[in-house]
């Protein structure tokens, strides 16, 4: 929006005003050429024996003020005052007659005439009349402008606070990606200690219940006094030795496995958040993709819910690994929930083009309705039920990708799915990107 | 006679893990703190060192930065978290560091790190009394010249 237009408060049209001339329309010349002499003392002033003549004065030039008779031959003065109304509505009108139907005066006066003067009047009269309405004419016009620029000074604040809006959903955003990777490099730092020491020690478990194996197994070839052979035998079946035996093992693989997925949830955590490396620098993609994956086992394990990966050839990009991690958390959650309970497949496709990455996610869910389709990246716009989205979750996506330089766009036909592409730079210059989420 | 390996971390349980891991092939020695680790490399005489780097008062870098006067060729090693890495760099390029080891670890790598480090360690004792003998038979040649000049 231009500036210097938007300071601008009113325009002056006092002084065009006092220079626009009067339209005298009478068919008796006599009354005509008093009115004109009268008024040419202030005023400038045009005559016109009728609307004919009228409309062609009009049509030339502009006229802040018609004086028109009611009766004339031709277009009468009414016909004519709805011509002006309609054609020319910055001129002013005096309707004079020589009847003083309170009917006709009120249709007149709805039509749009300012006066309506019964003749024969008083000259005195009839300045008055025509100063009172150039005097109108010119207050609305004033109070036209008015509403005009009033009307662009609230589109103007209408756009200040849909970008206020903005600048505060990034805000939350930002505070949340930054709460949330502080207790994801929190949560995966307090895990390390436990989740190291307890797969250790599962390690060195399975080799001393060996060992112990080893020494029982020995014990067994060794012959017993048949006192202690009997009640080797009672101790067995009460312990229920075999099983027992048979259990130890398979017990410490469920506890290693265990204690080895604990370290996969931290290590996909680390990566996930990489709080600590929330700075920019070259990444894999499909690492991320992977990892995000993983992490949202809960909806990608299911059986109804196949999962394709058609990865290209990728080097890696210059990115904030975390931020991006977000990106295909947010497109990879919408997309398992579009499809819900039924049956269904995602697919990610990545390729190479030119000096860009392009990712495209897709569904076979239920789509996004036409009418919202150019919403969805809005802030605050979720179709989720209440609690379930923040309407943040495209809008976080699409503000990432930005930052990146990068593109995101959605094509969706409703019951037929949803795809998402997103196309990254491979290179891009640092200082364009700014870490949001990072304090 | 075994090595002696020393393990330095404040969570008690990662000590009895580790020492678990390697007692049956080397002599353990723990340490609680940073403190308590450089007391004991005063008197004994320890071929690797693994710390933790996270422990209150003194980290584990501040450890081995403070252990190289203390035992220089001794063969040092760093259990971290993946946070602290950056807070690494500098200490692994300068030397100090022959090693890290990300939590959780897994047992068989960290004993086959450990017999690498025992190896490295074996190398630069015997470049070290190498460097040692090569000064004394250097010692005694020029003591042998200069007789020789003096007759």
């Amino acid at each position: 929006m231009d500036e210097s237009k938007e300071g601008r408060i009113l325009p002056s049209h006092d002084a065009a005003l006092e220079d626009l001339p009067i339209l005298v329309v009478d068919d008796e010349k006599v009354v005509r050429q008093t009115f004109v002499e009268c008024l040419g003392e202030h005023y400038d002033c045009v005559g016109a024996a009728d609307s004919e003549e009228a409309l062609t004065h009009l049509a030339s030039r502009q006229f802040a003020l018609a004086i028109l008779d009611v009766q004339m031959p031709g277009l009468s003065g009414i016909e004519l005052l709805r011509k002006i109304t309609k054609d020319f509505p910055e001129t002013a009108v005096i309707m004079v007659s020589g009847v003083g139907r309170a009917q006709r005066v009120v249709d007149a006066l709805r039509l749009g005439a300012f006066e309506y003067l019964i003749k024969p009047c008083d000259l005195d009269v009839l300045e008055l009349a025509v100063e009172r309405a150039l005097e109108r004419r010119a207050l609305l016009r004033t109070s036209k402008s008015y509403k005009v620029d009033l009307e662009r000074r609230n589109k103007k604040l209408e756009r200040q606070k849909a970008e206020l809006e903005r600048l505060q959903a990034q805000l939350v955003h930002s505070e949340k990606m930054a709460s949330l990777g502080q207790l994801a490099s929190g949560v995966a730092h307090e895990l390390n200690n436990p989740a190291g020491f307890i797969l250790s020690n599962m390690e060195t478990l399975r080799n001393y219940t060996t060992a112990l194996e080893q020494l029982l197994k020995f014990y067994d070839t060794v012959s017993l006094t048949p006192d202690h052979s009997i009640r080797a035998a009672a101790i067995k079946e009460d312990i229920r030795y075999e099983k027992l035996m048979h259990d130890l093992s398979l017990l410490i693989a469920d506890c290693q496995e265990g204690a080895s997925r604990l370290c996969d949830i931290v290590k996909n955590l680390r990566t996930f958040s990489r709080l600590d490396e929330a700075e920019f620098k070259k990444v894999h993609i499909h690492e991320g993709i992977d990892s995000t994956i993983r992490l949202l086992s809960r909806y990608y394990s299911s059986d109804h819910l196949s999962l394709e990966r058609q990865y290209g050839e990728l080097p890696p990009i210059d990115c904030f690994a975390g931020q991006l991690n977000q990106v295909w958390m947010n497109l990879l959650v919408n997309a398992a929930q579009a499809i819900g309970d039924r049956e269904g497949r995602v697919k990610i496709e990545t390729q190479l083009q030119g000096e860009t990455v392009v990712v495209s996610i897709s569904d076979t869910g239920d789509g996004i309705a036409t009418e919202n389709l150019n919403r969805i990246f809005d802030p605050f716009f979720t179709t989720k039920p209440v609690g379930e989205g923040t309407g943040l979750g495209l809008f976080t996506t699409y503000s990432i990708v930005k930052r990146h330089g990068g593109t995101i766009s959605a094509e969706s036909h409703s019951g037929k799915g949803t795809i998402f592409t997103v196309v990254l730079p491979l290179n891009v210059k640092r200082e364009t990107v700014t870490p949001e989420g990072k304090r | 006679m075994p090595y002696k390996i020393m393990i330095v971390d404040d969570e008690p349980a990662n000590l009895r893990a580790l020492e678990r891991v390697f007692s049956l092939d080397y002599e353990v020695i723990t340490a609680g703190s940073g403190a308590e680790a450089l007391d004991i490399l005063k008197q004994q005489d320890i071929a690797v060192l693994i710390t933790d780097q996270r422990m209150p008062a003194m980290t584990g870098i501040d450890l081995l930065k403070r252990s190289v006067s203390l035992r220089p060729r001794m063969v040092r090693i760093i259990l971290t978290g993946y946070s602290d890495i950056e807070a690494l760099v500098e200490a692994i390029n300068s030397g100090q560091v022959y090693k890290y080891v990300t939590k959780p670890w897994s047992n068989e790598d960290l004993k086959l790190l450990v017999r690498r480090a025992l190896e490295h360690y074996e190398n630069s004792k015997q470049h070290y009394e190498l460097e040692l003998a090569n000064q004394r038979l250097s010692q005694r040649l020029r003591e042998i010249q200069q007789l020789a000049t003096l007759d």
